[in-house]
């Protein structure tokens, strides 16, 4: 039987985000990226693409400046 | 929704003493992570109630004064170790009172407040925002600024000549026998971050135990001031500044340092 991976939830609050992209040059698994989708105060903000290989670490959600991106584990 | 809430585990939330606002900070400043720290170390001393914070003029108080879950106030510019000595001595040293302030506020105007503070024997807890330049005001000289950084008023770089030196506050710091924890810290990478989190703690920690003076230098990188881009701006910290202020915890003693004592 195999092995049950954590799985790990990203919320982003769009509305928070200023594009600075610390979270993406963080991701040790390059988990995100920039979408091209702005939000009301016209910055694009990252998106969570690779459930898969995310470990959880949290690097994101710690090194965001915005406090815009949470981290959990379900 | 509530069993959902209770069913996953927490890796990075928004701190309990971080009220859940919009920054007002510019895109890629870390002073919003710093203030994260504090909050992070505040909740898990659990002190909120105790914890009364003295901001200076600029713009690294201002994630707290705006969502910080504590009594927050400011001091005039560069006056916050003394405006926390009053607070301290007023409550008879049962409130815990930490001093944020930037490199323009405490480097400059305020390097004789922070010193004389120390040398009174103060039980109090620094925060030292380091980004090199002004920014609230425009991007002018501060004490910290590097040898060749251009900015406003120095439009050519800053050379020894006319503009001096870069000022090394928690090598200076370690110095003083009045402080018992000293380290400077960056916040560019997770492991950096975790052992920035570590030295607030310990410079809160210090404060607690009546021991000394605590003081916690953390690097932070203003891209307006340098005007490039955020992740442009962090290259050119991990390259030019981290080269400038070596990173590491110059003094950790679990009791103020005397040379010489008169027996009586």
């Amino acid at each position: 039987m195999e092995k049950r991976r954590k799985v790990i939830e990203v919320e982003i609050n769009k509305e928070y985000c200023k594009a600075c992209s610390f979270c993406v040059d963080s991701c040790p698994k390059e988990c995100l990226v920039m979408g091209d989708e702005l939000n009301s105060t016209g910055y694009n903000f990252p998106v969570f693409i690779n459930q898969e290989d995310c470990t959880g670490c949290g690097a994101c959600g710690f090194l965001c400046p915005d406090l815009a991106i949470e981290v959990f584990e379900v | 929704m509530e069993g959902k809430e209770n069913s996953r585990r927490v890796i990075s939330g928004r701190p309990k003493s971080f009220m859940n606002t919009k920054s007002a900070l510019c895109a890629g400043c870390q002073h919003g992570t710093a203030a994260r720290i504090i909050c992070e170390v505040i909740d898990e001393l659990g002190i909120v109630g105790d914890t009364i914070a003295i901001g200076g003029v600029g713009c690294h108080s201002m994630p707290l004064l705006f969502a910080a879950n504590f009594d927050v106030t400011t001091a005039l510019h560069g006056r916050a170790p003394a405006m926390g000595t009053g607070v301290k001595r007023g409550t008879d040293g049962k409130a815990v009172v930490f001093t944020l302030q930037g490199d323009g506020d405490l480097a400059a105007i305020g390097i004789g407040d922070l010193i004389n503070a120390t040398v009174r024997g103060e039980k109090l807890t620094t925060i030292f925002l380091n980004n090199c330049g002004y920014g609230t005001t425009g991007g002018q000289m501060a004490p910290t600024t590097l040898i060749g950084q251009v900015t406003t008023t120095t439009p050519s770089g800053r050379g020894p000549g006319a503009g001096g030196f870069p000022i090394h506050i928690a090598e200076l710091m370690a110095g003083l026998p009045g402080v018992v924890y000293s380290a400077r810290c960056a916040l560019n990478t997770l492991a950096q971050y975790k052992r920035a989190k570590k030295a607030v703690k310990a410079a809160f920690q210090k404060q607690i135990d009546g021991i000394g003076y605590g003081f916690v230098e953390i690097l932070s990188v203003c891209p307006p001031l340098l005007k490039l881009r955020p992740t442009k701006a962090r290259e050119w910290f991990e390259k030019e500044m981290m080269a400038e202020y070596p990173l590491g915890e110059f003094k950790n003693v679990n009791e103020p340092m005397i040379q010489h004592r008169i027996e009586a």
